[in-house]
């Protein structure tokens, strides 16, 4: 990383900091996860404005030195912030912003993952059904980050009963396993259909703006979803807060 | 061996490193003028702080900060009752008051919503907010929530809410700040200038 670079990143989160300033973490193309000051940020006449605020996707002028990271230039390349009146998709698009927070260190570039997530929060803004497509993300980060499950063999036998009714979904052990092979389900042994394993292998090779289907019933997504917080929590102790919130948004409506 | 504080001394400048944007050497210069000033001075000093702290409460209907049950703006009958203006902090409510040109009431929801740092609906005053949307008669709220996204989250979820009371709900004008620079103001902000354009009224 040389002193003065420049690069394309996603704000992640921010902290306050002084009277005016802000430290934003923000997951960049070119250099992975960084945190740095952007000085003034919060005075109404700021230059950087809206750019620093969640979930932007800005090209980013900054300043290394000793210890710490300075942005002295930001442009927007898109604003999350018009999309915000939707708490639901604003609380799935957080949701996905703090895994990829937690998952990735300081300074490790990861431009497979970057792409990702710039294309589910370009996605998120017009795709009829947003919950496929945040779980299909959850599956697409955890292969990107060498956490493929297992979905073409069983993980106990290493052979797949094939179009059986039902299959189970070992979350310890990362993989589908035969009816079979498990005695019963667990907490983390969870049954599913046939239906449901086809459409989680479909999800690991399609790309993410070809995963439409508008014919999912709620209860194979709310299923799928169950699945990838399971698998977060886990294996990275990462609790989908953001379903509380969801929850006190609808319960109320 | 480095140089020690006598022990009252470094036990001023631990507490006053304590404040905010309050550093070592801020807090040594500060513990040293406060030795220098007379004793009554002091005194006072020591006094308002524990008197502040002791006697300034939340306000029981809009959560302002008060030393009586209810605040003065609240008990102000010169005011406007049925209109309310939503914000996050005091200092929120603070500043739209030195505008003077508000001349209603205030609701503070110490907060706003923000699933990333935990804070959720549940955290806020938004409750006593419906609650007294139902029994003071107020004809528009206006939401004056920060212009970031949490504030928009947290308006947003607010005016869902209102929306089964018919009445009628405002948000502050997002726009150019007066005296800024076109040139510097980001994407968003002037998208958002030019959708909340007015026309423009000439000196009457």
């Amino acid at each position: 990383m040389s002193r003065l670079f420049r690069t394309e990143g996603i704000i992640l989160k921010s902290i306050k900091l002084n009277e005016a300033d802000k430290i934003v973490t923000i997951f960049t193309k070119d250099y992975g996860k960084i945190k740095g000051i952007v000085k003034g940020v919060r005075k109404t006449r700021s230059q950087f404005g809206s750019s620093m605020e969640n979930l932007t996707i800005i090209k980013l002028l900054a300043y290394k030195g000793k210890n710490l990271i300075t942005i002295s230039q930001s442009e927007i390349i898109n604003s999350f912030f018009s999309q915000s009146k939707d708490l639901f998709r604003y609380g799935l698009a957080i949701h996905c912003s703090k895994i990829i927070d937690k998952l990735s260190a300081e300074e490790d570039p990861n431009p497979k993952l970057y792409e990702l997530f710039q294309n589910l929060l370009f996605l998120l803004n017009d795709e009829q059904n947003p919950t496929l497509l945040v779980e299909s993300f959850k599956w697409k980060l955890l292969t990107i980050l060498g956490f493929q499950p297992e979905l073409k063999k069983c993980v106990y036998c290493h052979n797949l009963a094939k179009k059986d009714e039902y299959y189970i979904f070992d979350i310890p052990r990362g993989g589908v396993s035969c009816f079979n092979c498990l005695n019963g389900t667990g907490r983390y042994q969870i049954k599913i259909t046939y239906y449901l394993l086809r459409l989680l292998q479909r999800i690991l090779v399609v790309d993410l703006i070809d995963i439409h289907n508008k014919s999912l019933s709620p209860i194979i997504l709310s299923e799928l979803s169950k699945i990838a917080d399971l698998f977060l929590n886990f294996h990275f102790e990462i609790e989908n807060r953001s379903k509380y919130f969801l929850k006190s948004c609808y319960l109320k409506k | 061996m480095s140089y020690q504080y006598t022990r009252p001394l470094a036990i001023l400048i631990e507490e006053l490193a304590k404040l905010p944007g309050i550093g070592p050497k801020t807090a040594q210069r500060l513990a040293l003028y406060i030795l220098n000033i007379s004793k009554e001075e002091a005194n006072i000093l020591a006094r308002s702080i524990v008197n502040a702290k002791e006697k300034i409460k939340k306000c029981r209907i809009c959560y302002n900060l008060t030393d009586q049950d209810v605040c003065e703006i609240c008990q102000d009958n010169a005011r406007q009752r049925d209109v309310l203006c939503v914000v996050e902090t005091v200092r929120d409510l603070m500043a739209v008051e030195k505008t003077g040109g508000y001349k209603g009431l205030y609701h503070v929801l110490q907060g706003a919503i923000s699933p990333l740092d935990g804070i959720e609906p549940e955290h806020l005053t938004i409750e006593q907010l419906i609650s007294r949307l139902k029994t003071e008669g107020i004809k528009e709220v206006i939401l004056t929530t920060n212009p970031n996204i949490e504030g928009e989250v947290t308006a947003a979820y607010i005016a869902r809410l209102i929306r089964p009371f018919n009445i009628k709900t405002t948000r502050i004008a997002y726009g150019v700040p007066i005296g800024g620079d076109l040139e510097f103001a980001d994407e968003v902000t002037l998208t958002q200038a030019l959708l909340g354009r007015q026309v423009f009224k000439n000196e009457k």
